[in-house]
């Protein structure tokens, strides 16, 4: 092997580990607890790495179908990161780190992947480095990589199409193109926004090869590679014909009161508001910390420039770059969520190949004039950026795995595994005596059972209500949630039939969120 | 030289009059539709007194800042504009807001000759004239005779001789560019942030035309310093202004925070980010081209602040400045146009476009470098698209233009203070002479104001003496009212009113058929 193509090489494998590592350390627990979605991910995910089954018995389904949140209609789960986790529950048990990983695994893999995609446009290996780390940077692609959730899913796929289509654009080989538009069929299923952007991408291909008056057998293998993955979905939905207004129901889709075309447009110009992208990072406190933007802050310039500059390009990868950056609220302004990041996080590697399309204008001007005013100007404003990014991602990490957990703890689902394994303890496998949950943790009581490879108690259980307590014996322990109306019902009626509090568990921030009670 | 430049004059001249003449036919029609909004009435008040006596409410002479109320404090430039009318004709709602229209149809005026300047073509010069002309928000601000659109002409002035600057030797002409900043000043409260911008925009733009001795920038800080001198020696004279002004606008708390201290608080990050988030804002679609202001004073909700067309021309015009070109006019264009929402991002106030009027004359010219990119695009099509827009404009804005007199007046007659006019001029009608002393409800707000305005507008000044201000609260007020005595109330008062002994003589009514007032007589 040639020994530069060695070096870098190596150099990509180092960078790959240092990302695992920084996006990995306290992986069980930043973010303080699990929510819904990562329990129920997880054993979805668990029950097809040991069966092929989910959980309702489904071989090796292509949607997961998922009833358990008591929501409007029923919610169909992408197959991505439930194969992603099974894949990964195959070698490992079901823990915190164990289902997270697959987004971290994600997440190395953008800034490896993002790293080549910037190489192939601007062609300058500093440049593809410093567009790796400017997304390794990055606050909310930081956050996203952590969550056993599939909101940063679409980011290998997009990033693959856009190597693909790079390197497409300098070569013509129709097989790239091919790969390309494959890809986006791929990652149509990674996340539900994927849908439309995706399409959106693919439509955005079959631009570039009109821009680059291409002959139709291209066009026929862009078709061809979208396509051919779609072919399980055109087959899935005859079979589900329902699936569309389910998901129309669950995202309240059809409710007359909501916002109408004005206020979409201005959802969608809110998710552009600079405030939002380099300052406070939107609403959502589970996926923004609030003390940085979803970018740093001297991302701003390196954007804003990059806009422009690609503005002024006459590449259509640089027009690509805008639409992308433009069209990644599409998805999350059909839905009334404003600032909502978690919908719109594709606009992640676009801004910063953006930033990287400023950097290269800027050591562009400065190679070709090196001591001009312009070179040192250059120099000068990537040292300060520099500085203040990483003195800002200093702040922003110590406050991650601080005052954030703390802060964040209400939006997370409680401290919930100390009080299972109070009972876990108190209920030895021989013990053979039925362990009653109040009903509403199901999943957490399944998820930690197997966690602490009790499966055992997965039979023992009863799941009640306050009508319920009647059932329950003495001596008999019962795990409630005081921070839930129906949880802080069950209990009420529990002390009321007698039954005593034998371990309050308490969150993080001091709240008391859970109780463990003997009748 | 010269045979050739006069034609070209005589023609320049008759188009900026024919735009003048359209632009005063178009926007003074039917002035008093709409009733006074309060700050109108103060500031023809002043405009009146400085017209009389030349002092104003308060007894200053000349003053160069106007105490209204409370901690706020009036610009000077459109009271005296308005005084010099008033001194020809009596306060009535034509004659207090005309000078808002002649400075309407100034920027209009000016904006044409910019457009000739840029564009070098008649055809696209009066294309943004007229783009201005139709633009909602300039006429509804073109119609009310308040101070926000007095910082536009001067801003517009300045722009024009900034553009004919072509060498370091035009002193004179950057000098005088710098002197109308420094004069905006005196326009609006606004122009504290807008002018000093525009002044930094100078000094980079003379830069920029690598002007490298230092005489143009002397003429141009002389020119921007020299008019601002009174109005620092005034803020010296009275130094608690700046404090109220600060308190006024809620900037920070002056009483509890020095200038310094103050200034600290703004560039706090919170702070920075709201204001940030409220500068984005005055770029968002839907106030610019659907919703318009919040506020029904300067909005009316069926129309945006510009019209539709310019959802495409603004951007198209915005890369064609930017992007394509790189004359010294498309840079300032573009930077004006960005910084144009300074003013209202400092004090924190979203989707308010009284605060950015400047935007208005800047997005007309920037929206025909749009239409010029389309007309001069190598596919029919866009010729074709830039035509159908065009079209479309005097199409939506006559939609506009109906509902600003038919339906708008029912839709905003609250945020006018209600038909206080109908009320008080039939109190004065209905007055019959010494016996009759008037008493006006003191929970009717502004009435303090309202009054003596419709007094002067009737020539009537002699009845204030005899108007009594009645808190009808007061349980046995309403025996104030002798018999022959005339109450001006509020609609909900009435059945009090008349419970007390008095007779309801005349309701007064909305657009939409509701009451608001009613006179009454004892």
């Amino acid at each position: 092997m040639h020994r530069g193509n060695l070096s870098r090489m190596l150099a990509v494998s180092a960078a790959a580990i240092v990302v695992f590592v920084v996006y990995s350390w306290r992986l069980h627990d930043s973010p303080v607890y699990l929510t819904a979605d990562e329990i129920v991910i997880g054993l979805e995910a668990h029950s097809l790495a040991n069966t092929g089954h989910d959980l309702r018995g489904r071989w090796l389904p292509l949607y997961f179908q998922i009833d358990e949140f008591r929501m409007k209609g029923t919610t169909w789960y992408q197959p991505m990161i439930m194969y992603g986790m099974a894949a990964v529950l195959k070698f490992a048990a079901l823990t915190e780190w164990a289902i997270r990983l697959p987004a971290v695994i994600a997440g190395v893999l953008d800034t490896i992947l993002i790293f080549f995609v910037a190489r192939a446009i601007y062609g300058r290996a500093s440049i593809a480095f410093a567009a790796s780390l400017l997304l390794f940077l990055t606050p909310a692609h930081f956050i996203f990589s952590r969550f056993a959730m599939d909101y940063i899913f679409p980011l290998p796929f997009l990033l693959a199409w856009l190597l693909a289509l790079a390197h497409y654009h300098r070569r013509r080989d129709p097989r790239l193109v091919f790969v390309a538009t494959l890809c986006l069929g791929l990652g149509f299923y990674s996340y539900i926004a994927a849908i439309l952007l995706m399409s959106i991408y693919f439509v955005a291909t079959l631009w570039l090869l009109w821009r680059s008056a291409a002959p139709g057998r291209h066009y026929r293998l862009a078709v061809a590679g979208f396509g051919l993955p779609l072919l399980a979905f055109a087959g899935w939905l005859a079979s589900h014909q329902n699936v569309v207004t389910e998901t129309i129901a669950r995202y309240d889709l059809a409710n007359p009161g909501r916002l109408g075309p004005v206020g979409r447009v201005d959802l969608y110009w809110d998710f552009l508001s600079p405030s939002y992208l380099f300052f406070n990072g939107g609403s959502e406190q589970m996926f923004t910390a609030r003390t940085t933007g979803v970018f740093l802050v001297p991302m701003l310039v390196l954007v804003a420039f990059g806009i422009y500059r690609a503005l002024r390009s006459r590449s259509p990868l640089d027009h690509i770059l805008i639409l992308g950056f433009l069209s990644a609220p599409g998805a999350a302004i059909l839905l009334d969520e404003p600032f909502a990041i978690n919908r719109a996080i594709e606009v992640l590697p676009f801004g910063v190949l953006l930033a990287a399309g400023a950097l290269h204008h800027g050591l562009t001007a400065t190679v070709e004039s090196p001591r001009s005013w312009r070179g040192w100007l250059f120099a000068g404003l990537v040292a300060t950026a520099l500085i203040i990014g990483v003195v800002q991602w200093r702040g922003f990490l110590l406050d991650y795995y601080g005052d954030y957990r703390v802060r964040s703890a209400p939006l997370f689902q409680g401290n919930i595994e100390p009080a299972i394994q109070e009972i876990l303890g108190r209920e030895p496998p021989d013990r053979l005596a039925t362990v009653y949950v109040a009903k509403g943790l199901e999943l957490w009581w399944q998820f930690y059972a197997i966690k602490h490879h009790r499966a055992d108690l997965l039979a023992r259980v009863v799941f009640i209500e306050p009508p319920d307590i009647d059932r329950v014996p003495a001596g008999a322990f019962i795990l409630v949630s005081v921070q839930s109306p129906l949880g802080e019902a069950t209990a009420g009626a529990l002390s009321k039939a007698g039954a005593t509090t034998v371990r309050s568990v308490y969150d993080i921030d001091g709240a008391r969120s859970f109780a463990v009670m003997q009748r | 030289m010269m045979g050739a430049a006069s034609p070209r004059l005589a023609r320049t001249s008759l188009m900026v009059a024919i735009i003048i003449a359209a632009g005063i036919g178009l926007y003074s029609w039917s002035l008093d539709r709409l009733y006074l909004v309060h700050d109108e009435v103060i500031y023809a008040l002043n405009a009146h007194a400085i017209a009389t006596t030349g002092r104003d409410l308060s007894g200053q002479f000349l003053p160069i800042s106007f105490p209204v109320v409370g901690t706020f404090f009036a610009t000077p430039m459109n009271i005296y504009f308005t005084a010099l009318f008033l001194q020809w004709a009596p306060p009535t709602e034509v004659i207090v807001r005309l000078p808002s229209v002649v400075v309407g149809v100034a920027c209009v005026g000016l904006v044409f000759l910019i457009g000739r300047r840029v564009f070098k073509t008649d055809a696209l010069a009066l294309l943004a004239a007229a783009i201005l002309a139709l633009t909602p928000a300039h006429f509804i601000h073109s119609r009310l005779g308040t101070d926000h659109l007095y910082t536009v002409v001067l801003m517009l002035a300045w722009l024009l001789c900034l553009l004919e600057v072509t060498n370091d030797r035009q002193l004179w002409r950057i000098g005088v560019a710098s002197a109308l900043l420094g004069l905006g000043v005196y326009s609006y409260l606004g122009a504290l942030i807008t002018m000093p911008v525009c002044f930094v925009i100078t000094l980079v733009t003379l830069h920029r035309m690598g002007f490298r001795s230092r005489q143009p920038y002397l003429a141009a800080a002389l020119g921007f310093v020299l008019p601002i001198l009174p109005f620092l020696a005034w803020h010296l004279l009275h130094p608690d202004q700046y404090a109220r002004q600060i308190q006024m606008y809620g900037l920070y708390d002056s009483g509890r925070l020095g200038p310094a201290a103050g200034a600290k608080q703004l560039a706090s990050y919170a702070s920075v980010v709201n204001r940030v988030s409220v500068y984005w804002d005055y770029f968002n679609p839907s106030l610019l081209f659907f919703a318009g202001d919040t506020g029904l004073i300067n909005g009316t909700r069926y129309a945006g602040v510009f019209l539709w067309p310019l959802m495409v021309l603004l951007p198209a015009g915005l890369y064609r400045l930017a992007v394509q070109q790189r004359s010294r006019a498309a840079w300032l264009l573009v930077t004006c146009m960005a910084a144009s929402p300074l003013a209202a991002t400092l004090v924190a106030e979203r989707y308010r476009i009284n605060r950015a009027l400047v935007m208005l004359p800047l997005a007309a010219l920037v929206a025909t470098a749009g239409a010029e990119m389309l007309f001069t695009a190598r596919r029919p099509v866009w010729r074709a698209v830039a035509i159908a827009l065009i079209a479309l404009m005097p199409l939506q804005f006559a939609g506009f233009y109906r509902d600003y007199f038919v339906a708008y007046p029912a839709r905003s007659y609250s945020w006018f203070e209600y038909n206080i006019r109908g009320g008080m001029e039939e109190v004065i009608a209905r007055h019959g002479g010494v016996a009759s002393p008037i008493f006006i409800a003191n929970n009717i707000q502004w009435a303090d104001y309202y009054w003596p305005f419709y007094l002067a507008k009737q020539g009537r000044q002699d009845l204030h003496a005899r108007t009594t201000y009645l808190d009808l609260a007061v349980p046995g007020a309403s025996e104030s009212v002798p018999p022959g005595g005339i109450l001006l109330c509020r609609a909900a008062d009435v059945e009090a009113m008349k419970a007390a002994g008095l007779r309801e003589l005349r309701a007064i009514i909305e657009p939409d058929g509701s009451q608001s007032f009613a006179v009454m007589r004892r």
